[in-house]
C-alpha cells in the first residue's frame, strides 16, 4: 500500500468579483499514488501554483472534492488541515522562503515548534537531513549561504517530518544550471526511494524529463501528459 | 508551540525600528513617572522643610508670602508686625522659644537672615561644627552654604536673589583659599564694582556651621537678630544701659517691627491657643502645614491635569506604535504565510505576533520606569540646588500602579495586531 494517495474530482476555483469571476483551475479527475514524482507544467499565471495551494489545503476549491487517503479535506477543520500539511506534506518555494535570521538547523526545526516547545531527538534528524543533503556545517544564518544550499536547507526543512506528501513550486527556478539539476535529482529520488509523492509545479524541462506523471494545465484546465 | 526563535528571527529582521518603538515608550513612559515621582517629591521636601517652623506669627497679610518669605527664605515685601505687638508675643510664656526672623541683607548671592541662637540650634538639630553665636558679629552657616568656619565675611545690604547666584557661587570657591588669612575683604572689593549692594562694613566672624536640615536654610548665613536691627539702623531690642548682648529676652520698649516670628510653642494645646490668639487685627498667625496643604491642593490639581495629558499622549504613542508595529509585521507577512504553509497553525502566529508586540512595550515599559526615577533625580536636583529644599524622588505605589496597568493594557493592546496579522489569507501573500 502507498503512504499517500491523492484523489480529485470536479475540482472547480473560481476568482475575482461580478463581471470579473472566472475559473482559474479546473480539474475534472485525479489520481496520484506515493513513490512518484508528479510535475505540472503550463504558462506563467497558468494557475500551477494556484492548483498547489488547492492540493495542500491552502486554499478552499469552490466545487469539487480533493481526497487525501481517502479523506475529504474540506471537511477537516482549518486545524486539522494545518496539522496534516506540518506532519504529512512539507513544502519547498522558488524563493526558498527560510528564515534568514536563523541558522540552517533551526530553520529546519521551524515546523517542530509549531507543536512543541523543545526540538528534542528532532534535533538529530534535521542535522542528520542536512548532511545527507550536503549543506556545508556550522552556518550561523542561512542567509549566507549559496542559492543552491538554502534550497537544499528548505528541503530538509520538508523533510523534517518524513512526510509522504512534498509540494513543490518552481524549486529549480532561482538556482543556476547545475544546483537546479542536483535539486531535480533530488527530488525525483526522494519520490522513489522513499516511498513519496512529490508534486512539482514548473517551467522546468529537466524536472518533467524526471517525471513519473506529467501533468499540464493549458486555459485553466489541468491535463494528463503521462 | 515555541514561537520565541521566530520572535527572535523578528526582532532581529527589524532591530532598528523595534529599538526605535522601544525608545519611544520608554521616554513617555519616563516622563509620566517623573511627573508624578517629582511632584510628591516636591510636595514631601518642601513640607519637610517646614517641619521646623512650627507657628509663625507676622503682620496680616497673605500668609503664603510669609510662608515663603521665613520658610523657602524667598522673602516679599510685605507688612511689618509692629513693635507693641512683637512685645506682647515675647510676653507669652507658653513657648519653648519666640523667635523673631529678619531679612534685608545678602552676603555674595546668599541670603543673611537676622534670628535667635535658640531657633538655629532648633533648626539644624545641632550644630555640624563649631558653635552657636554669642555675639554680634558672629554668624552661622547653612551646611551648603560653603563658607569655612573663621572666615570674616562683609555682608551688604539687599537681597540676595537680585544678585546673580552664578556668578558669586564661583567666588565662594576663591575665598577657601584666603582662609589662612581669616578674612575674605580683599575678594569682596572686586565684587563691589558689580554689585549694587552697599556694604555694611561690619564684618561678621562665620563660628558655626548648621547641620544639614533640607530647608533653603542649608545656604544662608545666619545672624543674630540684632545684628540684621543694627544695619537696618533700627533698634537694637535691648536697653543700651544692658550694653551690647543679644538674644532673649528682649526689653519691650527697644523692639522694632519684624517680618515674622517663630514660636515654638509648648505642646498641642499651646500651639492652638497661641494660633487662634494671633489671629487678630494687627497679626496672622498659621501652622506652615495649613498653608502648604492649600497650596498642595492647587499644585494638585495642576499635577491631575498633568497626568491626564500624559496620560493621554501615552495612549497616542502606544496608538502609534501599534500602527507602525503593524506595518513592521504587515513587511513580514509573507514569512507568516510561509509558516502557515508549513503548518503552523493560526493560533501560532496569533500567539507569535502577539508576543513580539507584548514584548517590545513591556521592554519600553521597563526601562522607562527608571528612566523617569533619572529624570524625577535631574529635576529634583535642579530645583535643590536652586531653593536648597531637599528632594528624594521615589517610586511609589503611584507609579507603580501606572506602570502595572500600562503592562497589563499592552496584553490586551497586542491581541490588536495579532487578531489582524494571523487572519490574513496565506496563498496570496505567498506570490
Amino acid at each position: 500500500m502507498p503512504r499517500a494517495t491523492l484523489s480529485v474530482n470536479g475540482l472547480r476555483f473560481q476568482a475575482g468579483r461580478g463581471a470579473d469571476r472566472r475559473t482559474i483551475i479546473a480539474v475534472d479527475r485525479l489520481e496520484l499514488a506515493s513513490g512518484g514524482l508528479a510535475t505540472i507544467s503550463g504558462a506563467s499565471g497558468s494557475g500551477k501554483s494556484t492548483l498547489l495551494y488547492l492540493l495542500s489545503g491552502l486554499l478552499s476549491p469552490g466545487a469539487g472534492r480533493i481526497l487525501w487517503d481517502g479523506t475529504d479535506h474540506a471537511l477537516l477543520t482549518e486545524a486539522a488541515r494545518d496539522r496534516w500539511r506540518r506532519r504529512n506534506a512539507g513544502f519547498v518555494f522558488q524563493g526558498f522562503h527560510l528564515i534568514e535570521e536563523l541558522s540552517p538547523l533551526e530553520n529546519v526545526l521551524a515546523p517542530v515548534w509549531f507543536g512543541s516547545f523543545r526540538a528534542g531527538d528532532r534535533r538529530d534528524r534535521a542535522q542528520a537531513l542536512l548532511d545527507r543533503l550536503g549543506v556545508p556545517m556550522g552556518r550561523k544564518t542561512a542567509a549566507v549561504l549559496s542559492r543552491g544550499e538554502q534550497q537544499r536547507v528548505a528541503l530538509a526543512r520538508a523533510l523534517i517530518f518524513d512526510p509522504a506528501v512534498i509540494f513543490a513550486d518552481e524549486p529549480t527556478a532561482s538556482l543556476d544550471a547545475a544546483a537546479g539539476a542536483e535539486v531535480a535529482r533530488l527530488l525525483a529520488d526522494l519520490a522513489r526511494t522513499e516511498d513519496r509523492l512529490v508534486i512539482v509545479a514548473s517551467h522546468d524541462d529537466r524536472l518533467h524529463a524526471l517525471a513519473d506523471h506529467r501533468l499540464q494545465v493549458a486555459q485553466g484546465a489541468l491535463e494528463r501528459l503521462s | 508551540m515555541n514561537p520565541f526563535p521566530i520572535i527572535l528571527a523578528a526582532l532581529r529582521r527589524s532591530w532598528l525600528t523595534a529599538l526605535l518603538f522601544i525608545c519611544i515608550i520608554a521616554a513617555t513612559v519616563a516622563l509620566g513617572i517623573a511627573i508624578s515621582a517629582q511632584e510628591r517629591a516636591l510636595r514631601q521636601g518642601s513640607g519637610t522643610a517646614a517641619d521646623a517652623f512650627d507657628l509663625i506669627v507676622a503682620a496680616p497679610g497673605s500668609q503664603t508670602d510669609v510662608l515663603f518669605s521665613v520658610v523657602y527664605l524667598d522673602p516679599t515685601a510685605g507688612g511689618l508686625l509692629s513693635p507693641e505687638l512683637l512685645a506682647a508675643l515675647m510676653a507669652e510664656e507658653r513657648a519653648d522659644f519666640i523667635a523673631p526672623i529678619g531679612f534685608g541683607d545678602s552676603y555674595l548671592g546668599r541670603q543673611v537672615v537676622g534670628t535667635t541662637a535658640e531657633f538655629v540650634d532648633h533648626l539644624g538639630g545641632g550644630l555640624a561644627e563649631g558653635r552657636l553665636f554669642a555675639a554680634r558679629q558672629e554668624a552661622v552657616v547653612g551646611a551648603a552654604a560653603g563658607i569655612p568656619l573663621g572666615t570674616t565675611i562683609d555682608i551688604a545690604h539687599g537681597d540676595a536673589g537680585e544678585v546673580g547666584d552664578a556668578d558669586h557661587a564661583g567666588d565662594a570657591h576663591d575665598h577657601d583659599h584666603d582662609d589662612d588669612h581669616g578674612h575674605a575683604h580683599d575678594d569682596d572689593h572686586a565684587e563691589e564694582a558689580q554689585q549694587p549692594h552697599q556694604h555694611l562694613h561690619d564684618p561678621v566672624t562665620v563660628v558655626g556651621r548648621m547641620q544639614p536640615t533640607g530647608t533653603s536654610w542649608d545656604r544662608a548665613v545666619i545672624v543674630p537678630i540684632e545684628y540684621t536691627w543694627h544695619a537696618h539702623s533700627l533698634p537694637l531690642g535691648h536697653a543700651p544701659e544692658e550694653g551690647e548682648r543679644i538674644g532673649p529676652p528682649f526689653a519691650a520698649q527697644h523692639l522694632p517691627g519684624v517680618p515674622a516670628v517663630v514660636v515654638k510653642p509648648q505642646n498641642y494645646a499651646a500651639a492652638y491657643d497661641l494660633r487662634s490668639r494671633w489671629r487678630g487685627e494687627g497679626s496672622t498667625a498659621f501652622f506652615p502645614a495649613e498653608v502648604l496643604a492649600e497650596l498642595y491642593g492647587l499644585l494638585g490639581d495642576v499635577a491631575r491635569i498633568m497626568s491626564a495629558l500624559t496620560l493621554a499622549a501615552q495612549l497616542l504613542v502606544v496608538a502609534a506604535i501599534l500602527a507602525g508595529l503593524l506595518a513592521v509585521l504587515d513587511l513580514q507577512r509573507q514569512r507568516f504565510a510561509v509558516l502557515r504553509a508549513l503548518g503552523a497553525p493560526g493560533r501560532f502566529i496569533f500567539l507569535t505576533v502577539w508576543l513580539y508586540v507584548a514584548l517590545l512595550i513591556w521592554a519600553g515599559t521597563l526601562i522607562g520606569l527608571p528612566l523617569g526615577l533619572l529624570v524625577a533625580g535631574g529635576v529634583s536636583s535642579v530645583i535643590s540646588a536652586e531653593t536648597g529644599i531637599a528632594m528624594t524622588p521615589r517610586i511609589g505605589l503611584v507609579e507603580l500602579r501606572l506602570i502595572g496597568l500600562l503592562l497589563a493594557l499592552s496584553l490586551i493592546l497586542s491581541l490588536v495586531p495579532a487578531r489582524l496579522i494571523y487572519r490574513r489569507p496565506v496563498a496570496e501573500a505567498l506570490r
